[in-house]
């Protein structure tokens, strides 16, 4: 009976966990299926302990862990200073963070955001004047260099006073 | 069953060896601390001693019957505010872990095996597969006497440990081959002391010197540098 209430619970699908985005969280559920697993097995090679006889016993809670990072403490081994290998000082921002449990699913290995904060704000802002349809993703600098360099598209004038507004007089 | 008989020959051996005098000789030599216990193989520690404890770590088994933990490694008891309690071993020999980080350096090429020197009894393997990039045919340009560091994924008492250069993503994040370099070897509990994150050494020494460094939890020690002076050495094997 247990088992099929078990498997009523809501899964994700197969074909979503295989996305690349999903990753982290397949990871997870693949851990969590082998420790069931594992458990499964262990009562039933110690029948007496899943009878219930020797539950009441504190040492069979106690779990056996011999990683001697998760013990001591540890931080990754590799680690450079003063500028030696930039990508290695990346790295330890890193796995600083795993260790700290600060890591988040939308941040890269480097530890920066894909989407900076100052983005982030600025996109918001506009959206929220009206604007953000005209903004397509271009920082301001980068689409009025791809308006010079093609003349030849006829761009809107009325987009390009309005640009001129928002960040003060274009140096000609 | 021959694990309690093993036991009663390391608690005879314990008695025969005067054990007082010996755990405070070591006692001294290791931890200079006060408040802390040096165990030896055999003796059990009732779980009343150990008051919520849940996770148990590398040196202690639970004893049968259900009466407390078994030491099976000598080494002072160490606990903390996670409820975890293992024994800190003093050794120079690596026995392998799942999960831990290693040094090794090349042996020989067996295949599409490279056998690695990690300092455990057994030698490591790692397939060539396992190096992030790595395909059938774009294979990793590895040579004997070459560095890695690597993470062991298999550890077993039967078979040798496995190597792989990769993390569960598939990307190597800090492991692989590491170029040039000095390679040196410490005791394992040194190692560990390193990269312990309250030890301030590296970080004292990196104030000084440029540097770079892979730590091994086997006690095989990676260095670059531009300038790998005396003092940087005495530092490191001072400590």
């Amino acid at each position: 009976m247990s088992r099929r209430m078990k498997d009523k619970a809501p899964k994700l699908s197969s074909n979503v966990l295989e996305m690349k985005f999903m990753k982290r969280t397949k990871l997870k559920l693949e851990a969590k299926e082998k420790q069931k697993k594992d458990q499964e097995l262990f009562s039933e090679c110690n029948p007496s302990t899943s009878e219930g006889v020797l539950n009441s016993n504190i040492l069979d809670q106690v779990e056996i862990c011999r990683d001697w990072q998760q013990l001591e403490g540890l931080v990754f081994g590799r680690q450079s200073f003063k500028g030696f290998n930039p990508e290695v000082e990346k790295l330890m921002i890193y796995y600083e963070k795993k260790r700290n449990g600060e890591l988040s699913d939308s941040e890269s290995d480097d530890g920066e955001t894909e989407v900076n904060d100052k983005q982030m704000a600025k996109t918001l802002n506009r959206k929220r004047k009206g604007e953000a349809n005209e903004e397509r993703g271009y920082s301001s600098k980068n689409k009025r260099k791809m308006k010079k360099r093609n003349d030849s598209h006829q761009i809107p004038e009325k987009e390009e006073e309005k640009e001129s507004d928002d960040d003060g007089p274009d140096v000609l | 069953m021959a694990f309690s008989n093993l036991n009663l020959s390391y608690l005879s051996l314990a008695k025969s060896l005067d054990v007082p005098v010996l755990s405070q000789l070591r006692l001294c030599s290791i931890v200079p601390l006060q408040g802390m216990t040096f165990y030896v193989p055999g003796e059990v520690i009732k779980s009343s001693r150990l008051p919520g404890v849940r996770i148990l770590g590398y040196g202690l088994e639970k004893a049968p019957g259900g009466v407390g933990f078994c030491v099976v490694q000598p080494g002072v008891l160490q606990t903390d505010d996670k409820q975890q309690a293992w024994i800190s071993i003093h050794s120079k020999r690596y026995i392998p872990q799942l999960g831990d980080h290693v040094v090794g350096v090349v042996t020989s090429r067996a295949g599409e095996l490279y056998k690695v020197d990690i300092g455990s009894a057994d030698q490591a393997y790692i397939s060539f597969l396992s190096f992030e990039g790595a395909t059938k045919r774009n294979r990793p340009n590895l040579g004997v006497g070459d560095v890695l560091y690597a993470r062991i994924v298999r550890a077993s008492r039967h078979l040798e440990p496995e190597l792989s250069c990769v993390d569960a993503e598939l990307k190597s994040r800090g492991m692989g081959k590491l170029e040039d370099g000095f390679v040196f070897k410490i005791s394992t509990n040194h190692a560990r002391r390193l990269l312990r994150a309250s030890c301030r050494l590296l970080k004292l020494i990196g104030e000084q010197i440029r540097f770079e460094i892979a730590v091994g939890i086997n006690g095989k020690i990676w260095i670059k540098s531009d300038d790998l002076n005396k003092v940087f050495f005495k530092f490191l094997f001072l400590n």
